[in-house]
């Protein structure tokens, strides 16, 4: 089990309860089809890839972004408890999605990077410490039921 | 996309087994260089800070400094180092491996620096540049430069075996 201090605790709760989702899960998952884009192998079925402009504008990869953002919610709630609270999407990104569990450190850059621009002054050394440690303790819980 | 696209131009040697940089990436790279460039040694400061405080495993380069805190005159000072060298690099963007034949040597023979810390440190350039540039520091910006930060630490590895 992973120890957070409470400054560490704060840090997280004030990030998400001032994020704005639409934003910034629509800009990450599109700056991650854009800067890693053998990314889009996931996203056959979601329309128009073919170049930056494109994706966008592409309402179906913002739509999705926003999903996979709120996703961190379950963390955000059970921060005692992040590697149960993910077994379930770990079996499905392994079984069904068949996701390569290196995508999750990518998307988790692009995402800390999107959270930067957005934050400005705000996003200290130390919140940024804090939310690393947070996605990577996210990103470890969802590769542990690949088998 | 046409970051995959060959062109003649691309690069003085061909490179089959990495991701060169293509005419447009060079282009990019330059153009938000000059214009981050008067910020430089602000840029260098804040991404070391970062790296020390984020990753303090980093820390160990670092064991002679008496002072590792954000704003110390050592992280000032060194930030402002590396920048320079950034600076090189893209000046020298054509062929780094020839380019930064001499930082290769001092990161493989003197300094020892593990590549992976490579890595480390263009993740926190590129986040103290979004941080300072949120405007200009754009998808397409995002790819030029961490595929040109990618080449770099390639190229000052080079020497190291």
């Amino acid at each position: 089990m992973v120890a957070w201090s409470e400054q560490e605790r704060s840090i997280i709760a004030n990030l998400f309860s001032n994020l704005d989702y639409e934003d910034v899960g629509a800009k990450a998952l599109t700056r991650c089809l854009i800067v890693y884009p053998w990314t889009q192998r996931y996203f056959g079925g979601f329309g128009n890839l073919y170049n930056a402009e494109a994706i966008k504008m592409n309402p179906n990869i913002a739509a999705h972004g926003v999903k996979i953002l709120h996703g961190l919610d379950r963390a955000l709630k059970n921060m005692d408890n992040i590697k149960e609270t993910y077994a379930e999407l770990s079996v499905l990104h392994s079984e069904k999605l068949h996701v390569d569990p290196d995508n999750f450190k990518l998307l988790s850059d692009v995402l800390t990077i999107v959270i930067a621009a957005k934050l400005g002054t705000d996003f200290t050394p130390e919140v940024q410490a804090t939310f690393q440690k947070f996605l990577a303790v996210v990103v470890s819980a969802l590769g542990k039921q690949y088998q | 996309m046409d970051v995959y696209k060959p062109t003649a131009a691309a690069s003085s040697k061909p490179s089959p087994d990495k991701m060169s940089l293509s005419v447009k990436n060079k282009d990019t790279v330059r153009a938000f260089w000059a214009k981050v460039s008067p910020k430089a040694a602000d840029i260098g400061a804040d991404a070391l800070c970062r790296m020390l405080v984020v990753y303090p495993q980093t820390k160990i380069y670092f064991s002679h400094w008496k002072d590792l805190s954000p704003g110390s005159a050592s992280v000032m000072k060194h930030g402002a180092v590396i920048m320079q060298g950034v600076a090189d690099a893209v000046a020298k963007i054509d062929n780094l491996t020839d380019g930064l034949d001499q930082l290769s040597q001092l990161h493989a023979f003197t300094l020892r620096v593990d590549p992976a810390n490579f890595k480390v440190l263009s993740h926190n350039l590129m986040v103290v540049m979004a941080n300072q540039f949120p405007k200009d520091f754009s998808p397409e910006v995002h790819v030029a430069m961490d595929k040109f930060l990618a080449l770099v630490a390639l190229a000052l590895s080079e020497k190291y075996r």
